[in-house]
């Protein structure tokens, strides 16, 4: 069995340094080249994919149909000009899906 | 060694000096409103030739290797010997050898990262070595660290002693050209050196591993430093005889308080290129010639600087601040 991949997409400057991990990068300048990635990381053996949120707010239908696949988990990360706060949003709505109440943030519901 | 073979050469590249970036167009740049303005300032410039094949201000990488790639040719077709331009270009051989050697360890093809025209040894002649893993047509520096990798491999060797054995070979060979060249090298190790020290300091190795990083046959002796109380203070205090002394006591003062060396780094580089400006009271000799070598990298660095803080939208005070002097 081959094993699953961790997989970055983002600006260049923002992810180059997952290289060193081993992580496959997917540096990308327009949106287009963000959905040919994305379509590219859904046919490989990835399993965790970060996008840089930057990137993910340009291509929401796309990052949306990929995250009702089982695989690969879409994470969103800040670039290096700082975070927008998707990705907290995202672990927000991912607790709630999962217990049903907000843990992390104390507000119950919603 | 006579200088004289030299005249034409020198006489040419006083010309090809004048095309350089001056101050005012590396301002241009470093203020553009973005990108792809910054790319436009040099459509006014030598390297116009090399745009047309770059659609996206994003990949402006090739436009500096192409550049690159042609002061390398044209220096080597004006000099009436190759000596001095294979000491410099040496360099791209011990870079794709350590690209061939983590990627046959790898099992990866990384060709994307191989510098395919502007070495002494032809590629193919490297391939088929680090393939074969047989060395032997290798020159002798080279090999014998080559064999010291074959038998402990690790990236971070590889680095270390392709490094080592690339310094010892330029050290020895620019003492055949000028004291300018060798001295040039000197103060190159030397400043690594002590860049090296402070990263090694930061990372709390030990002094065991600070020498096997340092470049060898430096000026300076940095290793008893390391184990002492107040490192830092130490190593100023040590280099405040020698010519580095300002930039030392500058940039460690900076990395104190940012915990950053793009001060250093600077100062650094600008130590540098101002050593090579001697070589403009030279009439003849190699000296001009590697000047305006050095001069033509410092220029690609500070567009590689000023064209990714570009594109990383960066405030122009921070390019501005991270900007090298320039050579003319």
């Amino acid at each position: 069995m081959s094993m699953y991949k961790v997989a970055v997409v983002g600006d260049r400057d923002s992810i180059l340094g997952f290289k060193a991990l081993g992580v496959t990068t997917y540096p990308v300048t327009s949106n287009e080249e963000a959905i040919r990635a994305l379509q590219g990381i859904a046919r490989e053996n990835i399993a965790v994919v970060c996008i840089t949120e930057a990137v993910a707010e340009q291509i929401q239908p796309q990052v949306a149909a990929l995250q009702k696949k089982m695989l690969p988990a879409v994470v969103f990360i800040p670039n290096n000009k700082g975070s927008l706060g998707l990705g907290m949003a995202q672990i927000k709505k991912n607790a709630e899906k999962a217990i049903g109440a907000d843990i992390l943030f104390g507000k119950e519901g919603s | 060694m006579s200088n004289s073979k030299y005249t034409y050469a020198v006489g040419r590249i006083r010309a090809m000096e004048t095309r350089l970036l001056d101050a005012g167009k590396i301002d241009r740049m470093a203020t553009a409103h973005d990108a792809e303005e910054a790319l436009k300032v040099l459509g006014e410039t030598e390297y116009a030739a090399h745009l047309a094949d770059v659609e996206n201000a994003n990949y402006f990488e090739p436009i500096l290797a192409a550049e690159r790639r042609r002061v390398y040719l044209e220096l080597r077709k004006m000099l009436p010997e190759p000596d001095l331009i294979n000491l410099f270009a040496q360099q791209f051989d011990y870079h794709n050898l350590k690209v061939l050697l983590k990627a046959h360890h790898l099992g990866e093809k990384r060709d994307e990262l191989l510098e395919p025209e502007l070495g002494n040894i032809p590629l193919d002649h490297l391939v088929v070595a680090v393939t074969a893993e047989d060395f032997s047509s290798l020159p002798t520096r080279m090999r014998e660290a080559a064999e010291k990798i074959k038998a402990q491999f690790h990236p971070q060797l590889v680095d270390l002693w392709l490094d080592h054995a690339l310094y010892e070979e330029l050290a020895s060979e620019a003492q055949r050209h000028s004291p300018f060249i060798s001295n040039y090298f000197t103060s190159l190790r030397d400043l690594t050196n002590i860049k090296t020290f402070i990263r090694v300091k930061r990372l709390n190795r030990t002094p065991e591993f600070l020498a096997s990083a340092l470049l060898p046959a430096g000026e300076l002796d940095l290793l008893e430093l390391l184990s002492l109380e107040e490192p830092l203070e130490e190593l100023v205090a040590h280099l405040s005889k020698t010519r580095y002394a300002s930039v030392v006591s500058e940039g460690v003062l900076n990395y104190q308080q940012t915990e950053t060396l793009t001060r250093y780094e600077k100062l650094a580089d600008d130590f540098i290129i101002n050593y090579v400006k001697q070589a403009k009271h030279y009439i003849m000799g190699p000296e001009p010639v590697v000047a305006y070598l050095l001069a033509k990298e410092n220029e690609l660095k500070m567009i590689r600087m000023i064209m990714v803080g570009k594109i990383n939208q960066l405030p122009v005070e921070a390019i501005r601040e991270r900007l090298r002097d320039v050579y003319v």
